[in-house]
């Protein structure tokens, strides 16, 4: 039996086309027109590349309720992501990154959103990472929940379904509140906003949303964190880089012996992983401190406080507010 | 028994709509024995009666002048001649979409300056219909609506009057030249019995229906565009029972009166159009169906979209019932929106012409054209 009540709108911003792309509103289509009775599929393309018109003219033929908006050159992520925003109808908008989301999780996402009106953002698992990296993140995840009590979003991706009211909101007059709610949303709002309205199955009204918001943008930026692992990856790239010139040296010059040759590649393991402490323990250290002066509350973005958006900016996807 | 009471007519018109009915009443002034042929079992049944409704005075086509010129100069001949089916109690506004619109407010009021439709400033009550934030004006325009079953009765006394023979369930078959430079037309009837009529001239006057006739004919056909179409039958709220709203100039909606049904039609240009498809010289097996095809309404579409633009259209309920129909135009026109009529003279066979009409008050233009045809000769 079909949904009838609810009405979907699932939106896609595609920057760069992807030959996979089709076959994956195909499938979409297919699996919302199997489930759901009134929905459509938004496809804003501001790729600026004409082969993508063909394209969507060929999948518009074979997919029902897909529409096709085309930005007349290629815009910022933020206006190619309103004008998705401003010409969907649905009762909620699920944003979708085809890159990122699987169909599965989009269906996902949309059931739990009928469940309860509540702003939901999908976690996808980052399987396209390496293993080192994932261990370092299950690491640290692992460290600030048991010991910060703070859990921290594996990957939050672009998936999210977002209310009707929500969405109206985010696209007020209002430049800054809508240019930050723009942001967040496409930017793929955090797991703590998920788990808080799920406990809390709270109204997402714009003050209570900031103040979600804010307190994510601090929880996710971990700008200390990506600094420390950056030159903790530096410092092991370089590590590397010493030990093979090291060994070649000791190849050419063999009157030297091996705890020579091995002696400056310890000290620089070392003092990589000092470095590794260090940074990391800086990090949890402001951590530990963001979280005992941090009182969730309301938090209205306006000229005062607008550099909040440039920080958003920074940490997350280089994105520029236009 | 014979379909028709003579064998042989000056003048055969098959499709018995607005068009090839007006054509035949023009023509009985000239020629005394005038046939309409149709295959509904009532005439103006069919694209005469789906439609909106609406006496175009010119508003509705922004972007190209000259049909916006052709409706502004024919609508007061059109409220003139068929008064009795023209309804005059209703405002129809037009509002100008900031959003996604091809014109702005200031293009749409001089264009209309231009093409000489009238326009004003709607009361204050009216504009709060509207959300500000995406429907940058509102204009009040003179135009009017016809009541499609009046118009029916209008042309049928005519038709009566002059005396036309009318045979209705009744379909033209195929169309040949004979000799002697007469027009040979095959019908059949409701039961498949089959009879062969001559005349002097054929006009095909059967809209969606002119390829399948040509193809079945052995003709070339034309190129047309097809698109099966769904106006949401719907009741409205109070304060809209007596208004029309067009939101313009993209894909948007209308809301307009159906004095026939009591109702109002829901119609959007994105979501009225169910199904699309070409004819074209080279291709001979796309033509339309007799029948129309069921589909799912496309309601819940044309009004959340609607709600956007006029949030009271929440208020909007479907009756369960649309108006289907094959909306017939010509390729060459979608860029501008223009809706000229289609005269194709002479197709495959001397005096066998066929017309594919438009817009209901543009009838004065193809009756111009047909007389001067017929004094060239």
């Amino acid at each position: 039996m079909k949904i009838e009540n609810y009405f979907i709108s699932v939106l896609i911003v595609i920057n760069k086309y992807h030959k996979e792309f089709d076959c994956y509103i195909a499938d979409l289509g297919d699996s919302l027109m199997s489930e759901y009775e009134n929905y459509e599929i938004v496809f804003v393309d501001n790729t600026d590349d004409i082969l993508v018109q063909k394209e969507a003219q060929e999948l518009l033929q074979k997919i029902l309720n897909l529409r096709f908006l085309r930005l007349s050159k290629k815009q910022g992520q933020n206006r190619a992501f309103r004008l998705g925003l401003e010409n969907v109808i649905g009762d909620c908008v699920v944003v979708v990154a085809p890159e990122n989301d699987s169909v599965s999780a989009v269906l996902e996402i949309i059931a739990e959103r009928i469940k309860g009106d509540r702003l939901l953002v999908g976690v996808t698992p980052p399987t396209d990472k390496s293993v080192l990296y994932r261990a370092c993140l299950a690491l640290s995840s692992w460290y600030c929940k048991k010991f910060l009590h703070v859990k921290i979003p594996v990957h939050a991706t672009t998936l999210c379904a977002i209310g009707r009211p929500e969405m109206l909101v985010a696209l007020k007059d209002d430049d800054v509140s809508r240019e930050f709610l723009l942001t967040a949303i496409r930017n793929g709002l955090p797991y703590e906003l998920f788990q808080y309205h799920k406990q809390n199955n709270a109204e997402s009204d714009l003050k209570k949303l900031f103040g979600i918001m804010y307190e994510v943008v601090f929880v996710r930026s971990f700008q200390p964190l990506r600094i420390a692992r950056s030159i903790s990856f530096i410092m092991s790239a370089a590590n590397f880089i010493l030990l093979c010139v090291w060994v070649l040296a000791a190849a050419t010059h063999s009157g030297q012996s091996l705890s020579d040759v091995f002696g400056v590649p310890f000290f620089l393991i070392n003092m990589t992983v000092l470095f590794l402490i260090l940074g990391v323990g800086a990090e949890y250290a402001e951590r530990i401190l963001y979280r005992l002066t941090y009182k969730p509350k309301p938090y209205i973005i306006n000229e005062e406080n607008s550099h909040v958006l440039g920080f958003i900016n920074g940490v997350q996807r280089n994105v520029v507010i236009e | 028994m014979a379909i028709l009471h003579r064998k042989h007519f000056d003048v055969i018109v098959i499709g018995g709509g607005f068009y090839g009915c007006e054509i035949a009443n023009f023509l009985s002034l000239q020629f005394s024995h005038i046939a309409v042929i149709e295959q509904k079992d009532a005439l103006l049944s069919r694209a005469s009666f789906s439609n909106q409704a609406r006496i175009h005075a010119g508003h509705h086509y922004p972007r190209n002048l000259r049909t916006a010129t052709r409706s502004a100069i024919n609508y007061p001949h059109f409220i003139a001649d068929y008064q009795r089916a023209v309804i005059t109690n209703f405002d129809s506004y037009y509002a100008i979409s900031r959003l996604n619109s091809k014109i702005n407010a200031g293009q749409f009021r001089l264009f209309m300056q231009r093409a000489g439709a009238r326009i004003a400033q709607p009361q204050p009550k009216v504009l709060n219909y509207f959300d500000s934030s995406i429907i940058e004006d509102v204009f009040l325009a003179e135009e009017s609506i016809f009541d499609a079953t009046v118009l029916k009765e209008i042309v049928l006394e005519k038709m009566i009057q002059n005396k036309i023979a009318i045979a209705l369930q009744t379909t033209a078959i195929q169309v040949s030249g004979l000799a002697d430079g007469k027009i040979s037309v095959l019908l059949q009837d409701v039961h498949g019995a089959t009879e062969t009529i001559t005349a002097d001239r054929v006009y095909n006057c059967t809209y969606s229906g002119i390829n399948r006739l040509l193809a079945d004919s052995g003709l070339p056909l034309l190129s047309l565009k097809y698109e099966l179409t769904e106006l949401a039958l719907v009741d409205v709220p109070p304060q809209f029972e007596n208004i029309g709203i067009t939101v313009m100039c993209g894909p948007f909606f209308s809301l307009m009166p159906f004095p026939a049904l009591q109702k109002h039609t829901l119609s959007h240009v994105r979501y009225t159009p169910h199904v699309e498809w070409q004819d074209s010289p080279q291709d001979m097996h796309t033509h339309v169906p007799l029948a129309l095809p069921e589909a799912r309404s496309k309601f819940v579409y044309m009004q959340r979209d609607g709600m956007r633009y006029v949030p009271a259209l929440k208020d909007v309920v479907y009756s369960g019932e649309s108006l289907w129909e094959f909306k017939t135009i010509l390729p060459v026109t979608e860029s501008d929106d223009a809706r000229p009529i289609l005269f194709k003279k002479n197709c495959g066979i001397k005096n066998f012409h066929a017309v594919l009409g438009s817009k209901i008050d543009n009838i004065y233009d193809i009756l111009q054209e047909i007389q001067l045809d017929i004094t060239s000769l």
